[in-house]
């Protein structure tokens, strides 16, 4: 087991293999073997609480697949046709449950993807950056600044010259 | 690159302010490491530019690139494109041969419906290069329509017989002025060339193939086995280019 400790001081107890989907704490733990206590200090036990439930949901999906392929090479090759089918459908119940994962408020997503930079947790990377690009994919700039609240910091004249080089996109 | 350039900074920067914290717990371990503020950079615009470049390249559409790199400079800095950058292209489907309203489909996530009253009723036969061929069967005559700006330009009458719609083709060459008008009959494959302004059209016969023949640079060419060189400023057939070996061979 490995403690992590949010910046707000709630330690948090995971197995190696949890803690490990972070590369940043993977790396950590080769080069020290004996680390067991871990401080976080950009990520707030609240923040912290939904990355391991990340991190957790998808250990556990990958040990029931290689657990499965197990199964598949000391039963032979009668049963082949089994793990396959497990596989697809974890996939995509892995797929689905990241959508509901990922349904969350706004400042809840953006220190998500902060952490999941922080730590450097490819999947969660993608999962949230991905999330993100869903909430601006066909808004106008003033609703994406509207929805993130955002200040716009560009002069009149630096603005219409953005709308100028690309006239349709703003029709 | 830039991932990798904030993974090395993220390291350095976690293993400091791990020693921190490990002096800090053991006195306090509710303190927050003192050279973190984080909790003042709190705002989409103060994202690290390699997040927000990884969000822009999961956007699907172009339009909404060129949206968020409007949005603020930061997240401009993170959108490497710059300057005007092509349109998509648009799509006609010419489902309905008789025209009231034209449906372009775009990459947008949009739809873009033109009404032009001016040719209701009337059928397209084809496109040139940048412009429609709509065809008024009742008035016998025939336009150019700029869907866009919904220019519409005469071109010359075609006299007593007028061919019917289905009988025409709209070779689609590379031109900004000269219009061929291919007019399928029977025996013949009849090309009919003009220039918008044109008082009439010039004739051109050539043998009628299904499908092999093309436009090319001012050159017409058809295949029926060997393949004739029609110049379409004299009308001669300039050269006749023999079948490829194999295919002669083959044929024997």
């Amino acid at each position: 087991m490995i403690t992590l400790t949010s910046s707000d001081g709630v330690q948090f107890d995971v197995r190696e293999a949890v803690a490990k989907e972070s590369q940043i704490i993977r790396d950590m733990i080769q080069d020290d073997c004996v680390i067991t206590n871990i401080p976080l200090a950009n990520v707030n036990h609240k923040i912290l609480s939904i990355v391991l439930e990340y991190c957790q949901m998808h250990v556990d999906k990958t040990e029931m697949e290689v657990n499965a392929s197990k199964h598949q090479t000391t039963t032979g090759e009668g049963s082949s046709s089994v793990p396959v089918a497990l596989k697809v459908s974890s996939n995509k119940n892995l797929n689905d449950w990241d959508k509901e994962f990922i349904n969350v408020d706004l400042d809840t997503l953006y220190d998500l993807i902060l952490a999941a930079n922080y730590l450097n947790i490819s999947g969660l990377l993608n999962l949230t950056t991905q999330a993100a690009a869903d909430i601006i994919k066909g808004k106008t700039t003033e609703e994406i600044r509207a929805t993130f609240n955002i200040k716009n910091d560009f002069t009149p004249e630096e603005e219409a010259a953005i709308r100028k080089e690309n006239p349709w996109a703003f029709e | 690159m830039g991932a990798v350039q904030s993974q090395i900074i993220d390291l350095s920067r976690l293993s400091q302010s791990a020693q921190l914290q490990i002096i800090d717990s053991s006195e306090n371990p509710n303190n927050l490491p003192p050279n973190y503020d984080y909790e003042l950079m709190r705002g989409w615009s103060d994202l690290p530019v390699d997040i927000l470049h990884l969000i822009s390249t999961k956007l699907p559409i172009l339009q909404d690139v060129i949206h968020f790199q409007a949005i603020c400079k930061s997240w401009r800095s993170a959108v490497p494109l710059s300057g005007p950058l092509p349109r998509p292209p648009w799509i006609f489907m010419d489902d309905e041969c008789i025209l009231k309203t034209l449906t372009f489909f775009s990459l947008d996530p949009f739809n873009y419906c033109v009404d032009i009253a001016e040719i209701e009723g009337m059928q397209l036969v084809g496109t040139t290069y940048k412009d429609m061929v709509v065809l008024d069967e009742v008035n016998n005559s025939m336009f150019l329509l700029n869907p866009v700006t919904r220019n519409l330009v005469s071109l010359p009458p075609f006299g007593e017989t007028y061919p019917r719609a289905h009988h025409i083709e709209v070779e689609p060459i590379q031109s900004e002025e000269l219009v061929v008008i291919r007019v399928k009959l029977s025996r013949e494959l009849v090309l009919l060339l003009c220039r918008p302004g044109d008082r009439g059209w010039r004739m051109v016969q050539v043998p009628c193939v299904d499908h092999g023949h093309t436009y090319y640079r001012g050159m017409y060419y058809v295949n029926k086995g060997s393949t004739m060189v029609v110049d379409l400023e004299s009308g001669e057939t300039v050269s006749t280019i023999p079948p490829p070996v194999e295919m002669t061979a083959d044929k024997r």
